[in-house]
């Protein structure tokens, strides 16, 4: 029963304000009408519908933390079960991730394409639930952290200082690398695996580190 | 049994204590209430003893495996369910420890809230939420009932009848805590242990009728009389056309009187943090 509330709750609060479907409706239409009109080629589309989907999935974070905290602030103290809490959280936004994709890809259906745009808006995702406290009590500290983490994402992390840590860099720019070295879409499952395995760990880290902001 | 303990508890919001060093205990079969003035910190010291703030230091102990209901003083939460749905959703968060579904129907007729089943929560006016805020609080049946400014936009009858719930929940071994701003003479009587807080600090008062004094206001009207001397004894103010009175509780009624009999506009009265 728990569980159903609470999806009931976080799914009205993505909803709420109407952004998430504004950002949806922006980028089906981009889809269809733009990304032609700029003659991309297909791999170009592709990596630039990736970086999007990220953006989308972190901005869609922020915006559903926020509101979490404005709305949300006694839901939590009803429910009694922060790591319950926390579960649907991501699990709800996973799902908006694989909305978003389906929704990007209705045209192919192509289930690769949807993993992968699925799994990048994870990333984003994760890092806003990451940050979420930071944007509560410390902005400017939040703001900053979020320049540095979208820029570790998307950096060139193939060569440079970045190479010799790239395995704990947010894996956006690595899916756009392996598809510029000519690999196939085919290639980028096990990438799209690292990056769902990296927003788990997000989840996890920010999960355990925010633990006593809910419970003592 | 004790459910709560908070020993030497203290909380900052950006450099101002919300309270500081704050020793409070709630046991079973008790109604503990916390009178205080508005920012003396009644609120936040709720939300901490909620888990829903953590203390900068101080300890707080809570009975294990200790369910918890808490109607806040505002809650933000936009609830577009009906009455109906939402207090049977929040009933069964509780499972099987919650009041039965019958009960809740007695609850819900108890507190007037039968004709609006159907109706959306945001949809209804600041009073009807804080009925079903309040209902929502008691349904899972808690051991630890969390009260803030319970009575606000509420009419005598229906904070009778809340009182009523909470003695019953009482008498069943649960603990209550009740935060207010104002306390009105009737309902002390419900209360087992009173609190003052001040000063960003809890004080037990064990004599309530003399701890708390209020401040009466009053206007002046045209066919005004003098303030006799047993009452200008409690003046405090007197300036241009208002009167502030300065009184113990326990006469504050019988001073309102004899001002009215004397032909003073009442203005209102505001607990002092003495």
């Amino acid at each position: 029963m728990k569980i159903k509330f609470l999806m009931d709750n976080f799914f009205k609060l993505v909803f709420r304000d109407y952004l998430y479907l504004s950002m949806l409706f922006m980028m089906v239409i981009f889809k269809f009408t733009i990304a032609p009109i700029l003659g991309l080629s297909g791999s170009q589309n592709v990596e630039l519908l990736i970086v999007l989907t990220f953006f989308m999935g972190l901005i869609n974070g922020l915006n559903f933390f926020k509101n979490n905290q404005l709305y949300n602030r006694y839901v939590k103290q009803k429910v009694g079960n922060y790591w319950l809490y926390i579960s649907v959280q991501t699990v709800i936004l996973l799902l908006t991730n694989i909305l978003t994709a389906v929704l990007t890809f209705i045209n192919t259906a192509d289930l690769l394409l949807i993993i992968l745009f699925t799994t990048s808006g994870f990333v984003g995702t994760t890092m806003a639930m990451l940050l979420k406290p930071r944007f509560e009590k410390h902005p400017i500290v939040g703001q900053i952290s979020m320049f540095i983490l979208i820029y570790l994402s998307l950096a060139d992390s193939s060569s440079g200082v970045l190479y010799y840590i790239n395995w704990i860099l947010p894996p956006i720019s690595k899916m756009i690398v392996t598809l510029q070295d000519g690999h196939s879409i085919q290639a980028l499952l096990p990438v799209a695996g690292q990056q769902f395995v990296y927003g788990i760990i997000l989840f996890a880290i920010s999960g355990v580190f925010y633990q006593k902001k809910f419970e003592k | 049994m004790e459910l709560l303990a908070a020993k030497d508890l203290s909380l900052q919001n950006e450099g101002y204590f919300a309270f500081k060093h704050v020793t409070f205990s709630l046991y079973q079969n008790e109604i503990a209430y916390i009178l205080g003035d508005n920012g003396s910190g009644k609120t936040q010291f709720l939300d901490t003893l909620a888990s829903l703030k953590s203390p900068d230091s101080g300890k707080l102990e809570i009975a294990p495996k200790a369910r918890f209901g808490y109607l806040p003083q505002i809650n933000p939460e936009v609830i577009t369910k009906t009455v109906k749905k939402y207090l049977s959703d929040v009933r069964s968060l509780s499972g099987n420890l919650a009041v039965r579904d019958s009960q809740l129907k007695e609850l819900i007729t108890y507190m007037g809230m039968s004709p609006y089943l159907d109706r959306p929560v945001r949809q209804l006016s600041l009073g009807l939420k804080q009925r079903v805020g309040f209902l929502a609080a008691v349904v899972g049946h808690p051991n630890i009932l969390l009260l803030d400014e319970p009575f606000s936009f509420q009419n005598s009858e229906m904070i009778t009848n809340m009182l009523d719930i909470i003695k019953d929940l009482r008498d069943n071994h649960s603990g209550i805590v009740i935060a207010s701003t104002v306390q009105d003479d009737s309902v002390v009587n419900y209360f087992d242990t009173n609190y003052l807080m001040k000063d960003n600090s809890l004080i037990k008062v064990t004599d309530q009728n003399q701890a708390v004094h209020y401040m009466l206001i009053f206007t002046v009207k045209s066919n005004t009389m003098a303030l006799p001397s047993d009452i200008s004894h409690y003046l405090s103010t007197n300036v241009d056309n208002l009167i502030e009175l300065k009184v113990p509780m326990k006469i504050k009624d019988s001073i309102i009187k004899e001002m009215l009999e004397l032909n003073y506009n009442f203005e209102g009265a505001r607990v002092l943090e003495n």
